[in-house]
């Protein structure tokens, strides 16, 4: 059982491509830390930086008590899960999951009983005298998963494992890697691009990003509960990666005449209540511009009565129906720069997307109807167009 | 994959890819080979948009007859004349013993218990093909496993060095120096070059220039070495030994072993190995227990390939041996003497010296088998 601990861990290619920067973080004993971000913004890097897949070239990477900079990963004390699960495909299952334990000398006797154990836990004992071509996806998972458990390291190291599964297989081994986290109690990093599998199974969240064209930016953007990144994202990137579908951006301008702290959302001006200027005391001496977001599904069709609402309106462009709710993509009826930069989306897809709500399906308008939505003033994240940061 | 396959730069389709994607889309296997496979609708589409016409299946059939017939008739001939008499060789052409000849054991009688050569050709074939094959088989799979894992960047000022260095040890030689001072001489210039003017030279070479240079070994006709190979062993007094011929045979095959195994290699995903370094294996280890199993198909074949070459060989074998290590080749050719050509005794050794080989690759074969690392990563 040990933490994690990362001071300022680059990696920089010999050729010169820089993949990580400056990366910052601690890993508790026994928490289930998650690695999310989009293809290319390094989290796979970082994760096998650690196994001791890749050199770290700048920084410090401790586990438990111990730099590990130099260590190949047999001496970390580590095991990975491999997105595509790397099976040996000349050994069976058993033989699979007892690789590691052969290699280590662990006696015959001992290593059947701990492989044994672990294919019980995995439910996989009736296939662990088969090779892994005869295996399904899932039970190839299972496998994977019972060669890192047998070994009872202090860390386990997942790189997108859930990823070859289908969307139903994938959500069953969801819950039950939560479970076993719970019952292994195991400090476990999870890599996954799937935003859904990173705020649903991590204690922590850690949202990065590419370093960007010139490798100036570090890649870690928050970490935090998923609570946290949800209701208090640090800033655009976060904010527009967190949420699905994504938070809606405008920028505008804030005004302030006397008390009155007011912004124009396309035609409608939204005067902002005492308690929110209040507690984003920054918004108060702008005159200057600044980026509003607001999340689909903070978005109603409904009225509010025990709270204040701001009235969004717009043309409905594209209705869809999901069952639970339905997404409705929108247009103001006066044109509003929607923020691309600081988001890693591109402008055209961004204008393309226009604004999105997600609404209740009991009074769901047709598409090319005029749409009054509410919201709570309290919803609005406020970043500063400067930076991407927020205001809060 | 995501962000691992750009930073990684993995191979873009592994063999796995690939072996599915033949399994997936077996219109040429079964149109080629396994025509009836498909046949009497048992195929699970209603409509195979492969099958072929009953028309289109008897022409093939048709043409695979006949073309069998063309392969297997100069075996059937070699056959029957090993057990005919020298007049029913003689006399011109007779196909069906008990019909149109009678047939005889003396050509294999004469063969096995009195040419005294025999035993000895047929012990010598086995144990340079085989020794040589596994040497070039063990040389072959740690190169091409270099070349396909390892980047080497080495510059060519300093190969040139290299070389330049030989010429330095040979010249001083030759003009009178003791042979262990042309050596120390060469490697000193050798290692003055590449710390002084080698260096400004940054042009480097790859693996695949690497590559390219042990295949093109393989470019110059084999006459063309024999005589230097002949005097070169003459100088180590190696002449007529198995040593001689398993050396040459090694040096010969070791290109075309790495040829064929390098795409074998690389085919191999590299998750396989670190995977296993994370479940603790060294590199030696992760060699020996990961690579080397999931390489068997590709050692195999060419271990066969390699094989049947050095078996067969008859150029070097007979500039390098003259009586104690000759192979059977050389006893073929001997049966053609001051006798004239004894074409029943020939027959008879060329069945003997076929016959391993042909139920070593009926053995082997199953290993070869395609999908070996079918299950290995994704599904």
């Amino acid at each position: 059982m040990a933490g994690m601990n990362l001071d300022g861990v680059g990696k920089t290619y010999p050729d010169g491509t820089r993949a990580v920067r400056s990366v910052n973080m601690t890993v508790e004993d026994g928490e289930f830390m998650v690695l999310v971000g989009p293809s290319g913004c390094g989290k796979t890097t970082v994760l096998r930086m650690m196994a001791g897949l890749e050199s770290v070239t700048e920084g410090t990477l401790s586990i438990g008590d111990r730099v590990v900079n130099g260590l190949p990963p047999r001496e970390r004390d580590i095991v990975m899960v491999f997105q595509n699960y790397a099976l040996y495909p000349h050994m069976t299952v058993a033989e699979n999951i007892g690789f590691g334990l052969r290699l280590q000398k662990v006696p015959k006797a001992e290593r059947a009983e701990r492989v044994k154990e672990v294919a019980e836990m995995l439910e996989i004992i009736d296939i662990i005298d088969k090779k892994p071509k005869a295996l399904s996806g899932g039970q190839r998972q299972r496998v994977a998963m019972g060669r890192a458990i047998v070994r009872r390291p202090s860390a386990f190291l997942m790189d997108e494992p859930l990823s070859n599964l289908d969307a139903k297989l994938r959500v069953q081994m969801r819950s039950e890697l939560i479970q076993l986290h719970s019952r292994l109690n195991v400090t476990t990093v999870y890599v996954t691009h799937d935003q859904v599998e990173a705020m649903t199974m991590g204690d922590r969240v850690a949202v990065l990003r590419s370093v960007g064209g010139e490798g100036q930016r570090p890649n870690l953007q928050q970490v935090g509960t998923p609570q946290e990144l949800y209701e208090q994202p640090a800033n655009l990137f976060v904010a527009g990666f967190i949420g699905s579908p994504s938070m809606n951006f405008i920028e505008t301008n804030m005004e302030t005449q006397g008390s009155e702290v007011s912004f124009m959302l396309g035609v409608d001006r939204v005067v902002l209540p005492a308690g929110v200027v209040e507690s984003t005391p920054r918004l108060l001496n702008r005159d200057t511009p600044v980026i509003v977001g607001f999340r689909p599904e903070s978005l109603s069709l409904r009225k509010s009565h025990d709270h204040p609402n701001v009235t969004v309106t717009g043309t409905a462009e594209v209705t869809e129906y999901l069952g639970a709710a339905a997404h409705i993509t929108f247009r103001k009826a006066v044109g509003i720069a929607v923020v691309s930069h600081h988001t890693d989306r591109s402008t055209a897809d961004a204008e393309r997307h226009g604004f999105v709500a997600q609404v209740e399906t009991d009074s769901m308008p047709q598409t090319g109807d005029r749409v009054e939505f509410f919201l709570r003033p309290e919803h609005f994240h406020f970043f500063d167009p400067e930076d991407g940061r927020s205001l809060r | 994959m995501s962000e691992s396959t750009q930073i990684s730069a993995d191979p873009p389709k592994t063999v796995t890819e690939t072996a599915a994607a033949t399994e997936a889309q077996p219109g040429w296997g079964r149109a080629l080979f396994g025509l009836g496979r498909n046949g009497g609708g048992r195929s699970r589409l209603a409509h195979d948009p492969l099958a072929l016409s009953p028309r289109a299946r008897a022409g093939a059939y048709a043409v695979l007859v006949a073309w069998s017939l063309i392969v297997l008739f100069p075996i059937y001939w070699m056959i029957t004349t090993s057990f005919k008499t020298p007049l029913d060789v003689n006399s011109g052409p007779v196909y069906l013993p008990g019909v149109d000849f009678e047939g005889t054991t003396e050509a294999w009688d004469y063969i096995i218990n009195e040419e005294p050569q025999t035993t000895r050709a047929f012990v010598n074939t086995v144990v340079v093909g085989v020794v040589s094959s596994l040497l070039t088989l063990v040389l072959g799979a740690s190169a091409s496993y270099g070349l396909s894992r390892l980047e080497f960047r080495p510059r060519l000022a300093s190969v040139v060095a290299f070389l330049a260095g030989i010429a330095v040890a040979v010249a001083t030689t030759i003009a009178g120096l003791a042979w262990q001072m042309g050596i120390l001489l060469g490697l000193a210039f050798f290692a003055a070059s590449i710390a002084t003017w080698a260096r400004r030279f940054e042009f480097r070479l790859s693996n695949d220039d690497i590559a390219f240079w042990l295949i093109s070994q393989r470019i110059l006709p084999p006459i063309a070495v024999v005589l230097p190979l002949y005097v070169f062993f003459q100088q180590l007094q190696l002449l007529d030994t198995r040593t001689a011929l398993i050396v040459t045979y090694v040096g010969a095959n070791v290109p075309i072993a790495i040829w064929l195994l390098r795409d074998f290699f690389a085919g191999i995903p590299v998750h396989l190995e670190e995977a296993a370094a994370i479940d603790g294996a060294t590199r030696p280890q992760t060699f020996w227990f990961v690579v080397l199993p999931a390489a068997v198909p590709g050692l195999v074949a060419t271990f066969l390939f390699i094989m049947v070459f050095a078996w067969n060989e008859f150029l070097i074998a007979s500039v390098l041996t003259s009586a104690d290590a000759q192979t059977m080749p050389m006893l073929v050719v001997a049966q053609n003497a001051t006798r004239g050509p004894q074409w029943w005794n020939m027959s008879v050794l060329i069945l003997i010296m076929s016959l391993p080989v042909i139920l070593m690759a009926g053995f082997l074969e199953r290993f070869i088998a395609r999908g070996l690392l079918v299950g290995a990563v994704k599904g």
